[in-house]
């Protein structure tokens, strides 16, 4: 068996908004739980069971990025993780020695484990506008034999656009067969995204490549601060038991998590095709 | 013609050895074999690095005999007389932190020497920072070594593992542009415990990822190949160019010595 699939979370405009992070944690959720009894038509029946997740956080350290899995499977009530160790994550910012660091170990560990079961490596990139020091940073050598997809949070800016069109000149191996672009809902509707919509990037990259053009909800702007205030990085489904743990927060927050997880998956369980 | 680079620089931690292994490996890759003189008696991590390699004729001769120069230089001209082989196009010699203190003097034999016996010679220079060893270097250059070469074939280098360019000072020093030579940066290979992979590991660089020693992954495999790729780049202008078909080399791949 050698089974992985390594999606590599880029673009989004810098700082908070760009979307990077929940999509990041969209994946994660839906590789954890999509083959779940209750997930799996959710999912399209497209996750494979027993999906090994590994996670590179480029954005964060320790403190400030996704909390670890396993802490909380240890720290909360039992039975909410149900595979202990299916998800592992690395801290090391994007271009640093300890970013090399963990980027070098997960991507050892992700071919190991690919030996043994499916494996979903997801790289959380902080915003590089320079497609060389991309290039650079992760090696298309290497991106090619952890088989990367590239997922392309779009904005509505020329930027947006212009910086996916580089990222295909300078990494083609990785960038111009098959990818994604995440039409990012916080930046608007879909019709807000006539910029790439009407671009020539698109017509190569959708119409006529192995692209997918997708659409990500965000969550609406009162979980959204609770979630940022309460449990920032936090994985979705711990999100969600914390908000049952806690009398105070039930309702509408939990409800909102759960709908967005619903729809992420439901969209996002196609690219398991590519 | 053959050629003879000697790698120099008078701080130690400059990464002469560093260079020196590059340029056999360098000489391995074009050639399919080279010849080693390793000149630090004291710590021979070049010689040790391929020690096990059939395909480099290698010869241990202290250099930094201090008051006792001349032996050190005859014993570097006997063996390049008699026992390197003539079919080794390519020989480096990795000199020991200090070497200016014992070769300098004798530069006036040294080049001749290597010159008659029908080496082409260049010289790979090392830097280390700080004023101290800007003077080195303007001491090698005015009068030293490096002063004995052709400017074309005399290479200084700025280790990127010690800092950026500008952080070097004979960058600063206006003394240094009365001097031509080439320039160049080596660069640095990263992560340190990639690094350190590597550096402990011994055989050519080149051949690593096929050899796989341990703690090699693919992450290491591709940082080395891209380190080499630019190390390659770096050191090419003292490097001679391989003949248009050289009969050693099939489908890129090195023949085994005969």
């Amino acid at each position: 068996m050698n089974d992985l699939k390594t999606f590599l979370v880029d673009g989004g405009m810098a700082g908070r908004g760009g979307g990077r992070s929940l999509a990041v944690r969209g994946l994660v959720d839906m590789y954890q739980h999509g083959a779940d009894q209750g997930y799996q038509a959710l999912a399209g029946n497209n996750i494979p069971v027993g999906s090994k997740v590994l996670v590179w956080d480029a954005c964060h350290d320790e403190e400030t990025g996704f909390q670890l899995w396993e802490k909380h499977t240890a720290t909360h009530q039992p039975g909410w993780r149900k595979n202990p160790g299916q998800v592992v994550v690395k801290f090391g910012r994007f271009g640093t020695e300890m970013g090399k660091i963990a980027y070098g170990a997960i991507a050892a560990l992700a071919l190991e484990s690919a030996q043994r079961r499916p494996t979903r490596l997801i790289i959380d990139l902080p915003f590089v506008s320079a497609s060389e020091t991309l290039e650079q940073m992760l090696m298309s050598g290497l991106l090619q034999d952890l088989n990367a997809i590239p997922i392309w949070l779009m904005g509505t800016g020329v930027a947006d656009t212009a910086t996916l069109a580089d990222r295909v000149m300078v990494l083609p191996e990785i960038y111009r067969d098959r990818g994604v672009v995440l039409r990012n809902s916080h930046c608007g509707p879909w019709e807000a995204f006539n910029i790439w919509q009407s671009s020539g990037a698109r017509r190569v990259l959708v119409d006529r490549g192995g692209w997918l053009d997708l659409f990500m909800l965000h969550l609406s702007e009162w979980p959204d601060k609770k979630m940022h205030e309460e449990c920032l990085n936090m994985p979705l489904d711990l999100a969600n038991g914390k908000a049952l743990k806690d009398g105070s927060w039930i309702g509408m927050w939990r409800l909102s998590i759960q709908l967005w997880r619903g729809a992420f998956m439901s969209r996002m369980n196609v690219i398991e095709k590519l | 013609m053959k050629t003879i680079i000697f790698s120099h620089g008078d701080k130690g931690g400059v990464g002469k050895s560093v260079v020196a292994a590059l340029l056999v490996d360098m000489a391995l890759q074009r050639f399919g074999r080279a010849s080693l003189i390793e000149g630090d008696a004291k710590t021979p991590d070049v010689f040790a690095r391929y020690q096990d390699d059939p395909q480099v004729v290698k010869k241990m001769i202290s250099l930094n005999l201090a008051g006792d120069a001349a032996t050190a230089v005859g014993g570097l001209a006997e063996w390049l007389e008699n026992e390197n082989p003539d079919d080794h196009l390519v020989t480096i010699v990795n000199l020991p932190a200090n070497a200016g203190e014992t070769l300098d003097g004798l530069v006036d034999l040294i080049i001749p020497v290597c010159t008659d016996l029908g080496y082409d010679v260049a010289a790979c220079y090392s830097l280390g920072k700080g004023a101290e060893a800007s003077l080195s270097l303007q001491q090698s250059l005015d009068s030293g070594l490096l002063s004995k070469i052709h400017e074309s074939r005399r290479l200084i280098i700025i280790p990127e593992f010690a800092g950026t360019r500008d952080s070097f000072n004979y960058t600063n020093k206006a003394v240094a542009e009365k001097f031509l030579y080439e320039k160049t940066v080596l660069p640095k290979l990263a992560p340190v415990p990639t690094a350190d992979v590597i550096f402990r590991s011994p055989g050519a660089f080149s051949t690593m990822a096929k050899r796989k020693p341990e703690g090699f992954g693919v992450f290491q495999a591709h940082t080395l190949k891209r380190w080499l790729k630019d190390c390659f780049v770096a050191l090419d202008p003292v490097f001679p160019e391989p003949p248009a078909l050289h009969d050693d080399m099939v489908d890129g791949e090195r023949r085994p010595y005969e």
